[in-house]
């Protein structure tokens, strides 16, 4: 009994003897993650371990591994969450400016990380679900009507990195006008069930017609899979939001790290980005004919230093207020 | 020396799986709450609204849970009873599956089940039963249903007990003296069934009460908060606030300890007297009640399950044309992640349910002795029962994410058996004892005075006899941990998930077809395990 017990114990540490060479951590989409990590280690014949969530449950990993950090590489979903860490002294600058001068125009933005992909927020309807009469609306301020009320959804801000980022844009421009919105979509039966992906779900299965600032790359893999589903660009503009994958200055191998990183930003690494439904950062690499090409919306310009300040105390608001938590 | 060793591995165990998380949670509950300098965060609750509206949220859920399922356990128990239909064992078996799915799965087939264009609106005439039912589902009272459906079994089997028990001859007695059919059953019936009707309500309540799964899937669309994922929320959503969610986890086990200290003596003496009766009459109708609940609780949510799985556009539907057996290929390619999670949890519920079961023995020999240690080992190895995944996951991070625990447990997988062996302990314990209970002390004796030591009498007399118990035990063991999800969502390293979290996580990103294929997959090798235990249990 004690050998059998002392032999299952050894058996458990044992697997801890080959431990992971790279840890990675990154929010949705876990496809990309998980193919990046497989391309990789078949490249390198080195090792990565990939734990995937949501940018708001990596950023709270990442905190409550503070004193056992785990994670090397982070990739996120907003580009505001990004400057947050590196705000707090977490993240190991690498950006090299052989990379940076090959980028797209919108995703040349200083800041000590690269960003791996590029984003929209935009509406989402399911066509097969709109209330009786209903036209697709053209301005985020078109959901607070009554015909919408009880037939709307949008991701939680706390949890999804773009629809933080998003609000912190919107409230940036609209102040006060922009919680009032909030407020009327509240009044006006709109619930925020958490991710991105759990507030597309009842709008795939009819059972709400559509969202609110829904991330673009879920989208296009909904419309993808044939569901008839609609994408609306407001009259207002939307953002584009750049993607940071980051090194951590926590990380044993930065050599190793950097690689990871380089792979990523490689035509190779963005293929995969933009095989995931996203726009791929890199000059030349084309993003998925179903997305909408950039240009054919309305873009508003994003002062990101400026929102990553104000972004904590928005979000804070937006817990209390919007919430109620 | 021999004995010392039994004694201290046991306290090691007990306290590195029970008192630790349990510690650490406490303490961190003293500290201030997330945003304050000074004060206790335990104490801080009591001015939180959001605290007092989940507490609101979680007592309703758990309320009307069981309001549920009393009605229809013992609905399902007394007709089985009083007039079983031909052929009950199968019926009975019908009714026993709502409890092997896991309760976000039901949750999740009935949300794809009702809606504007769920499938009971694609396939009925009913335009408008879809869209009552959708409102009913995603309510307080919703949640308290499929938690019903799912603890209805539960419900089932102690009063099914119960009346096994109890005497008919009592029921005679009232007929031939002249008391009405009625009269009959509140004087021969009833007074047997009221301990195991409040038992089983307790024990629906407090799994209700601890549940994540149906809450984090249904809640956000209820517009209501419940406490454990509120704790969940406070644990791993940034900012995180870990004073408070230690202080909320710990009203949550103060409630679970509550309700099973109230639950523990209505069980004690319930040991089978099985009473020969007149064989009951059998009647067709009672199979109508039997597939009703067998149709809700079943066959509708598998068959949403089996379809979606099947489905290649969810907002397409049931159409020719829109099926492909692509998530089933997808889930068991070489290089899918969901083979690799079904294998970590096989791999490491193997692994709980062997370590389990014999430190459950060990535990028990020690219990068997009786006295004053026997009694606190006893009380901390059933603990867990009143303790919430969620709960014990928040404890777990504190105490093995501590910055002066210098073991690599956090980060490892190892730390996902060490959360299943302790929710899963007292099952293990109450199967070591129940088999413990059967050896003769006589056969023990005469082994220990023909010089034979403690180990060895645990080896060549004790493990021999107990066999069929360990391996009952060591399935139920494995059966649960296999089913585990909020501790393994909250303390699952990068490059590890388990079958549960799979299935959760892609019904999380959309792709709802892929958690589908491996939940049809699960289920039916979850049923082979049972299958098999029954094997093996039925060979004693």
């Amino acid at each position: 009994m004690k050998r059998l017990v002392i032999a299952l114990l050894g058996l458990g540490l044992a697997s801890a003897a080959h431990a992971a060479t790279l840890t990675l951590y990154s929010a949705a989409p876990a496809t990309l993650a998980k193919s990046l990590a497989a391309a990789f280690e078949k490249k390198t014949g080195d090792h990565v371990e990939v734990w995937t969530s949501s940018t708001g449950k990596v950023m709270a990993r990442l905190a409550a591994e503070a004193n056992h950090p785990h994670a090397d590489v982070v990739m996120v979903a907003g580009w505001s969450a990004g400057l947050d860490l590196a705000k707090q002294g977490m993240v190991y600058p690498y950006h090299p400016a052989a990379i940076e001068k090959t980028l797209v125009k919108p995703a040349q933005v200083s800041a000590p990380f690269l960003p791996y992909g590029l984003d929209t927020v935009s509406m989402v309807f399911n066509t097969k679900a709109l209330p009786a009469g209903a036209k697709l609306p053209d301005s985020w301020f078109a959901l607070t009507q009554p015909e919408w009320k009880d037939r709307i959804t949008a991701p939680n801000p706390l949890l999804s990195g773009t629809a933080s980022s998003w609000l912190v844009a919107f409230v940036d421009r609209y102040g006060n006008k922009a919680w009032q919105f909030l407020q009327d979509l509240k009044a006006n039966g709109t619930v925020w069930p958490g991710t991105n992906h759990a507030a597309l779900l009842p709008v795939l299965s009819g059972e709400r017609s559509g969202m609110l600032e829904c991330v673009g790359h879920a989208a296009v893999a909904a419309k993808a899979q044939g569901n008839s589903v609609s994408l609306v660009y407001p009259k207002e503009g939307t953002i584009v939001i750049p993607r940071p994958i980051m090194i951590l200055k926590s990380a044993p191998d930065k050599k190793l790290a950097e690689q990871f990183v380089d792979f990523a930003m490689s035509p190779a690494g963005q293929n995969l980005v933009a095989k995931n439904n996203l726009y791929p950062a890199l000059q030349g690499v084309p993003a998925k004919p179903i997305m909408a090409k950039m240009g054919s919306f309305k873009v508003t310009p994003v002062d990101w230093a400026k929102l990553a300040a104000t972004q904590p105390a928005v979000l804070a608001r937006f817990k209390k207020d919007i919430l109620d938590q | 020396m021999s004995r010392l060793f039994n004694h201290l591995l046991v306290y090691v165990i007990l306290g590195v799986l029970v008192l630790a998380p349990l510690g650490a949670i406490i303490y961190e509950a003293l500290q201030p709450s997330g945003g304050q300098t000074h004060g206790i965060a335990l104490l801080q609750l009591g001015v939180d609204q959001q605290f007092l509206k989940s507490l609101s949220g979680t007592l309703g859920m758990a309320a009307l849970a069981v309001l549920f399922s009393l009605p229809m356990g013992l609905g399902l128990a007394l007709l089985l009873y009083f007039v079983p239909p031909r052929l009950s064992p199968l019926w009975e078996a019908l009714i026993l599956i709502p409890f092997l799915i896991p309760p976000y799965l039901t949750a999740e087939a009935w949300s794809l089940l009702t809606g504007p264009v769920g499938m009971i609106e694609q396939l009925t005439a009913w335009q408008a039963l879809g869209t009552t039912l959708e409102e009913f589902l995603f309510s307080l009272a919703g949640m308290g249903m499929v938690m019903a459906l799912h603890l209805t079994p539960l419900v089932y089997i102690l009063l099914r007990a119960a009346l096994e028990n109890g005497n008919p001859r009592l029921l005679q007695a009232a007929r031939v003296h002249g008391s009405s059919a009625l009269g009959a059953f509140r004087l021969g019936i009833l007074p047997l069934l009221l301990p195991a009707l409040a038992a089983a309500g307790l024990l629906v309540f407090l799994d209700t009460s601890a549940e994540f799964g149906v809450p984090a899937l249904l809640a956000g669309y209820a517009g209501v908060q419940v406490l454990s994922t509120s704790i969940e929320a406070a644990t791993n959503v940034w900012p995180v606030d870990l004073p408070k969610a230690s202080a909320i986890g710990l009203i949550l086990c103060a409630l679970g300890v509550l309700v099973w200290f109230l639950y523990r003596p209505l069980v004690r003496n319930n040991e089978g007297r099985i009473q020969r009766r007149a064989p009951a009459r059998r009647v067709w109708w009672s199979i109508l009640p039997i597939s009703i609940f067998a149709l809700i609780g079943v066959i509708l949510p598998l068959a949403a399950v089996l379809a979606v799985s099947l489905e290649k556009a969810l907002s397409v539907g049931l159409q020719a044309g829109n099926f492909t057996w692509h998530h089933y290929h997808h889930v068991l390619s070489h290089s899918s992640s969901g083979l690799s999670a079904l294998e970590t949890s096989l791999r490491l519920s193997a692994l709980v349910a062997v370590f389990g079961m014999a430190s459950a023995l060990l535990a028990a020999n020690l219990v068997r002795k009786g006295g004053r240690i026997a009694a606190f080992v006893d009380l901390l190895a059933t603990l867990p029962m009143a303790i919430p995944g969620v709960v014990l996951a928040v404890g777990m991070i504190l105490f093995w994410n501590a910055p002066w625990n210098q073991l690599p447990v956090f980060g490892h997988p190892i730390i996902l058996a060490v959360a299943y062996a302790t929710g899963t302990f007292p099952f293990a314990i109450r199967y070591a004892r129940t088999g413990l209970a059967q050896i003769p002390p006589r056969l023990e004796q005469a082994g220990r005075v023909h010089g034979g030591s403690p180990l060895h009498s645990v080896l060549r007399i004790q493990i021999p006899l107990l066999w069929p118990m360990l391996v009952g035990g060591a399935t139920v063991v494995f059966a649960l941990s296999m089913r585990e999800l909020v501790a393994s969502l909250m303390l699952q390293p990068a490059g590890v998930q388990v079958i549960s979290t799979y299935i959760y996580g892609n019904f999380r990103q959309g792709t709802i077809g892929n958690g589908m294929a491996l939940s049809v997959i699960g289920i039916f090798s979850s049923a082979l395990i049972l299958g098999l235990a029954r094997g093996a249990l039925l060979r004693r």
